[in-house]
């Protein structure tokens, strides 16, 4: 029997500005900040997490805020686009919501569903689709109902260099089932009713380059400790050599890049992030992990300052 | 910067600079460079830069994502350091061989870009490419092995040949060795290394 992934765990990807990053992700999508940390590699750089109300797996796009970052270019090797599922009847409201923000919006159909395709303020493209599956949301916040909210992530469009590698990996090591293709993409599902359906691609696209603006990683979902270890052995049955587990405080993972360029981690749904904060609270303060509270006054006096707030619309 | 030095038997023998991959200290290819080139003069050099704890040459922000800015600081930083340290120990800065593991081969590369023939040979032992967007400097009289893993689960076979493509580009005499063991050293590559690095003594 195949183990197959639930699906994306979270998306990560670098941005520039922390405070128009939150603006962004939670005042105008709506969603909820559910961690302020750092980067655990470079302490002087935020690590933001947005997603639903508990910041369930599959919902979960988290940022590096880089100020002095170059910025990247989007290309194979990435995750093209990061696609949001909205509940049915609501794209509506969203194209009116982001023409009041003066978002640029365009509309596009892929295998027979519509989609808002647009950018946020670094060049991350985003699309929302409306889809039936996957628990209403449960937040709102700036002026998002929570029967118009986010629910999570509808999947992803993956930009490979050898869409073929890619495929394979998708399911021969992760375990999607291909079930559609058209309009130049093959797509994937996975078991979860969130974050489950993969778009790649067909062709070939040149490679991307790393930068503010583009998805460093796409992470998959492992139910606990014991499959992720699972998932390494299986990782490497096909050929790839995994990092070894690293604790990223809310899950552990492990990291390999996939032959068509795109980084994949595998990590654990547990302990997730009310671990050490209440549920009602998350995001609230700078969560450090143990080994660097000692240099807490160090950390924060090195990290620009930014609010979660509702962003006024200015209606001409 | 930390260091060890250590004086070769063989005063014919070029002075090997090593550098350690992430996590790694001055003393971590002591064993390799023994393998590569014994008798030689060993220059050891720890990173300055401490990630979790762990030694590199210069910040990260994430994997493969790296801190251009302390890349290009850091860059310098050891070039001054070699300066003094030729001064210091009295090798012969003009025939330097760079051993590099990872971070280290990326620091080790970054000295090519920024400098040029910084060491007559570099042995770069899974390299990324340090840089882009840079106008090399020649390295016509500067002969290059890289190590590198088909299934490295770190760098694609694609930025290898990149970095292959910019150091030919900048006149450099490249040679890469192809192997299967991921991210890791294997034996056939150090061999690989060592017999490569053999060859480039002669006609020197």
């Amino acid at each position: 029997m195949t183990l197959q992934t639930a699906g994306i765990h979270h998306i990560t990807a670098f941005v520039r500005d922390a405070q128009q990053n939150a603006d962004f992700y939670a005042g105008i999508l709506g969603l909820r900040l559910v961690k302020k940390t750092i980067n655990f590699d470079v302490p002087e750089v935020y690590h933001l997490y947005f997603g639903d109300e508990q910041g369930s797996p599959g919902t979960i796009i988290t940022f590096f805020p880089w100020a002095t970052g170059r910025k990247g270019r989007i290309g194979g090797g990435q995750v093209g686009v990061t696609t949001y599922a909205v509940p049915a009847g609501s794209l509506g409201f969203w194209e009116q919501r982001l023409a009041d923000y003066r978002i640029p919006v365009t509309k596009v159909t892929r295998i027979a569903e519509s989609y808002l395709s647009f950018a946020d303020y670094d060049g991350l493209r985003i699309e929302l689709v409306e889809r039936e599956e996957g628990a209403l949301s449960t937040w709102s916040f700036g002026g998002v109902p929570a029967g118009h909210a986010i629910k999570g992530f509808g999947g992803a469009v993956l930009y490979s260099t050898n869409p073929e590698r890619t495929a394979d990996t998708l399911t021969r090591t992760l375990g999607l089932e291909q079930i559609a293709e058209g309009d130049g993409y093959i797509r994937y599902r996975s078991s979860a009713d969130i974050g489950n359906i993969i778009d790649l691609k067909s062709t070939p696209v040149p490679q991307g380059g790393g930068g503010t603006g583009t998805v460093h990683h796409i992470a998959w979902r492992a139910k606990d400790d014991a499959e992720q270890l699972q998932w390494g052995n299986i990782v490497q049955r096909h050929g790839y050599q995994p990092t070894p587990v690293q604790d990223r405080q809310y899950f552990n993972a492990i990291y390999f890049r996939e032959e068509g360029g795109i980084l994949f981690e595998i990590a654990t749904d547990p302990p997730g992030f009310a671990r050490d904060e209440e549920a009602d609270k998350l995001g609230e303060k700078l969560m450090l992990p143990a080994w660097f509270e000692p240099n807490r006054a160090v950390i924060e006096a090195k990290l620009s300052p930014f609010e979660i707030r509702e962003v006024e619309v200015n209606r001409v | 910067m930390i260091h060890i030095f250590k004086k070769g038997t063989d005063a014919s023998q070029p002075t090997l600079v090593l550098f350690h991959g992430t996590g790694g200290n001055e003393h971590d290819l002591l064993p390799l460079a023994e393998m590569l080139s014994p008798g030689s003069s060993v220059l050891g050099i720890r990173g300055n830069v401490l990630e979790n704890g762990m030694p590199r040459y210069f910040r990260r922000l994430a994997e493969g994502v790296f801190d251009e800015e302390d890349l290009i600081f850091r860059t310098h930083e050891v070039k001054q350091f070699l300066d003094s340290a030729a001064e210091q120990y009295g090798f012969d800065s003009s025939k330097l061989v760079a051993v590099g593991y990872s971070n280290g081969a990326n620091i080790a590369g970054s000295l090519l870009f920024h400098y040029g023939p910084v060491f007559r040979s570099a042995v770069l032992l899974h390299p990324m490419v340090p840089l882009r967007g840079l106008d090399l400097p020649s390295l016509a009289d500067t002969a290059v092995f890289i190590g590198a893993g088909t299934n490295d689960p770190l760098i694609r076979a694609e930025e290898t040949r990149e970095l292959e493509q910019l150091l030919q580009g900048a006149g450099a005499e490249v040679a890469t060795h192809w192997g299967n063991q991921g991210h890791r050293l294997s034996t056939a590559e150090v061999e690989a290394a060592r017999s490569w690095l053999g060859q480039q003594g002669k006609g020197n």
